[in-house]
């Protein structure tokens, strides 16, 4: 208990929460904006925080972090630009809400479900860190397949009209995602003796390609993002009643808990968690049918779990030294340089760093809370530019975007690419949700897949070796189940009708 | 009049050349007269990336100019290599470059999508040696080699790996040949990852840096095993590790991080960046940062460095 009110001690400077808001001012910003990633802005900033000392930078670090989870979702639901390929999911209903002239109340619903996703999990950090720690380690890589391959049944939840469609469309995904160099024998395939195919797509590049460039394709001829009059979207009453509130809590709930678990996973991250919990809530709703045309428990869900990944990834991190993805692979780097070694050790030996650094994390999410409120207002305002001026500015972003992930215009092409087949597919009615999950989940689940079956010498019974691996088959035959007995049902009707 | 403005054009041509030439000379002894650009083409965050990062912020105080550090991602450095070819003599952009890139890549399947060789570049200076350790699951009580042996007898051996075309995957197959043990390269994204699968007993063996295994052998989840040197380090958790040389084994080497340029520069500027480096890397933080992270300072010249790279893609050849 010492070490936890000495560890509030140390954090009750005003540096370090100057420093952690303008760390989440940077992550909103640069979240925010297509392209510009939450990594980026991380490297960017990270020499700032040589000098500062272990809590401060992780202040300014974490703040980064957190707020940039968050700000993907403004321009997903303002723009259907998502700025974090964590906000894809949010996009699926908060940009319908948009058009219907709800963007404010969209956007509220966001703030308030990352709120109390970041919060979940920092309490969860602070409170249940060696257990769930534990947890994970008795999840091996049989575990993490099973996971993606429950993963790959949310194709379904995403595919619109059309099931076969959206399968088609995943399958794209999955077969982009193989391009590059083999995980497990280092050769490669589809290269085609080009350099820059040697280590696949970066998802942020294909993103902006899929969602951002196509969308600008796809809206050239519109005038307005909304499609009611702009006199009610000034009125607009982005007040939440009760029942709305109602509505959310369980998909919230249910969302922080899987969002938890996806950030213990190395490997996922928040853009899994998102759909994850978004494929999860659309299956406990009462109004499944308005879910992907502006559902209130789709925003909540998908942006609690991608914040809920926040405080999640750090247990992992912290207890084991393991980064659960690429930005706290960067905090990694950072906690060496400030002396500290993550591994089992870290608490006895830097204890009171450790629960100063998780204690801010709660701040960290009380001022995104106070940010974000004053904030949303400002950035709502950007469906009132017209449209002949936002889409060149938004186009701009997204070169820039698809440029700076790796300084190349190979990467540009790649999006113009990914934009013009976005565009066909939909053209065709193609769903092209289904091609993120495949390009997210392709190259985890097959390493998982592969990685299994070296480690049992081929061997398939390494599959239902454990009471979690049995756990998960029996969801993924449930999901199955409840696929093809929706399907039966809906066909049922059609012919009915 | 249109032989008149031709001629006249080229004789400007001619001029102005034979000017920018006399420019480049006077420039060379003023070099560096901007910022200069340090790529490190591998991961943000890791050992590479935090020493070009600290390294960076003395850049000033011993080139006179600030100097920028970045990233170029990509193919574990080759997309950056490759894109570096653009560069020309006396750059303002360096780059690092190591055995992966230069003894491994083009070695291995895939590596006639490289298009740079190791005669591209102009070695200046090694930023530092890491020496890899072997650390087993500590169930397992395995604690040198000799007790790998007597478990390779009975067991297939596992072994986890940061990828299977890196370095250190090359390290563990000779390890094994020499050993005559079956094994399984078992790969992973990341040493971390590849640890934590050692530690949990997904796998019995794992290869690292030490930084990073240090956490698990601190807490006694992993024992080292063994170091990929000659007769292993003075660092104070695995000073009583042997290397593989004590073992009579001369397959090892270290993982090594080297500042480059163009080929072309000129001898001067490598000489000034070298020495400005060489200066940096005598900083007390410097040497700080470099015991945290459990890397040595080994400042190979060129011909050191080639021999590194010449004795690390024979063991790559004798492996696959």
């Amino acid at each position: 208990m010492d070490v936890v009110i000495e560890g509030i001690r140390n954090l009750f400077h005003i540096s370090n929460f100057i420093y952690m808001n303008i760390g989440l001012l940077l992550g909103m910003i640069f979240g925010a904006i297509p392209g510009l990633t939450v990594m980026l802005c991380i490297v960017l900033f990270l020499p700032f925080t040589y000098t500062m000392g272990p809590i401060p930078s992780f202040m300014f670090l974490l703040g980064i972090y957190c707020a940039g989870s968050y700000g993907g979702s403004i321009s997903a639901i303002l723009i259907k630009t998502p700025g974090t390929p964590h906000a894809a999911a949010t996009m699926l209903d908060g940009y319908p809400m948009t058009q219907m002239g709800k963007s404010k109340k969209a956007m509220k619903i966001a703030l308030y479900a990352s709120t109390f996703g970041g919060l979940f999990s920092a309490l969860v950090l602070l409170f249940f860190a060696p257990q769930v720690s534990k947890f994970a380690r008795m999840m091996g890589t049989p575990e993490y397949f099973l996971i993606c391959a429950l993963g790959l049944t949310i194709i379904a939840g995403v595919s619109g009209k059309s099931l076969i469609k959206g399968v088609i469309s995943g399958c794209i995904g999955l077969f982009i995602a193989s391009i590059g160099v083999d995980p497990m024998t280092g050769g490669t395939r589809f290269i085609f003796n080009n350099i820059n195919f040697y280590s696949g797509f970066d998802i942020t590049i294909c993103l902006i390609g899929l969602f951002a460039l196509s969308e600008i394709l796809m809206k050239s001829k519109r005038e307005s993002i909304v499609k009611v009059s702009m006199d009610e979207v000034s009125k607009e009453d982005d007040s939440l009643s009760k029942s709305e509130y109602k509505r959310m809590a369980p998909p919230a709930i249910l969302s922080a808990i899987i969002g938890v678990i996806v950030g213990i996973i190395p490997g996922t991250g928040a853009s899994e968690a998102s759909f994850f919990s978004y494929n999860a809530a659309r299956s406990i709703s009462k109004h499944r049918d308005e879910f992907g045309k502006g559902n209130i428990e789709g925003i909540a869900a998908a942006e609690t779990a991608n914040n809920a990944v926040t405080g999640a990834t750090l247990i992992p991190l912290l207890t084991l030294g393991i980064p659960g993805d690429a930005c706290v692979a960067i905090l990694l780097g950072a906690l060496m340089i400030n002396g500290l070694t993550p591994g089992p050790n870290l608490f006895t030996t830097h204890g009171v760093t450790m629960y100063a650094i998780i204690i801010g994390l709660v701040f960290i999410n009380i001022f995104m809370f106070l940010q974000g409120k004053y904030l949303t207002k400002l950035f709502a305002k950007i469906i009132n530019i017209p449209i002949s001026i936002l889409t060149p500015v938004i186009a701009i972003f997204c070169f820039a975007g698809a440029f700076s992930v790796n300084t190349s215009v190979f990467d540009v092409g790649v999006s113009v690419f990914f934009a013009f087949m976005a565009y066909v597919l939909i053209k065709l009615d193609f769903p092209t949700v289904p091609i993120l999950i495949g390009l997210v989940l392709g190259k985890t689940t097959e390493e998982n897949f592969r990685r299994s079956l070296i480690i049992s010498d081929g061997s398939w019974s390494i599959f239902a070796s454990s009471p979690i691996c049995i756990g998960f088959i029996i969801l993924i035959i449930a999901a199955l189940v409840f696929i093809f007995y929706s399907k039966m049902k809906e066909m049922k009707t059609e012919s009915d009708n | 009049m249109k032989k008149v403005l031709c001629v006249v054009f080229f004789a400007l041509l001619t001029i102005s050349s034979a000017f920018s030439g006399g420019s480049n000379e006077a420039d060379i002894s003023k070099w560096p007269e901007r910022e200069i650009t340090v790529i490190c083409p591998w991961a943000v965050g890791g050992v590479a990336d935090v020493v070009n990062r600290t390294l960076a912020t003395y850049g000033q105080e011993y080139l006179g100019v600030p100097v920028l550090a970045t990233n170029e991602l990509g193919a574990g450095g080759n997309v950056a290599l490759t894109n570096y070819l653009k560069q020309g003599p006396n750059t303002y952009e360096l780059i690092f470059g190591n055995e992966g890139c230069f003894s491994v890549t083009p070695n291995v399947a895939g590596g006639e999508a490289i298009q740079f060789t190791y005669d591209d570049f102009v070695p200046i200076i090694n930023l530092y040696s890491a020496i890899f350790v072997m650390t087993a699951d500590s169930t397992l009580g395995i604690n040198d080699l000799d007790d790998l042996k007597e478990y390779g007898q009975n067991n297939r051996i596992k072994i986890a790996v940061n990828g299977v075309a890196s370095a250190e995957a090359f390290l563990a197959m000779a390890l094994m040949d020499n050993l005559g043990l079956e094994y399984d390269l078992v790969s992973y994204n990341g040493a971390n990852l590849a640890l934590d699968a050692a530690a949990k007993g997904e796998t019995a063996f794992a290869i690292s840096h030490q930084s990073q295994a240090a956490g698990n052998v601190e807490a006694g989840v992993l024992t080292p095993v063994v170091m990929f040197n000659e007769d292993g380090v003075d660092t104070e958790l695995f000073k009583d590790v042997k290397g593989v040389g004590e073992y009579g084994f001369a397959e090892f080497y270290p993982n090594t991080c080297c500042l480059m340029t163009r080929k072309g520069t000129d001898p001067s500027v490598v000489e000034k960046i070298r020495n400005a480096y060489l200066e940096i890397l005598k900083k007390p933080e410097v040497k700080d940062l470099y015991d945290e992270l459990m890397i040595e300072i080994n400042p190979m010249d060129a011909e050191e460095f080639k021999e590194h790279i010449d004795s690390v893609t024979a063991i790559v050849l004798s492996s696959k």
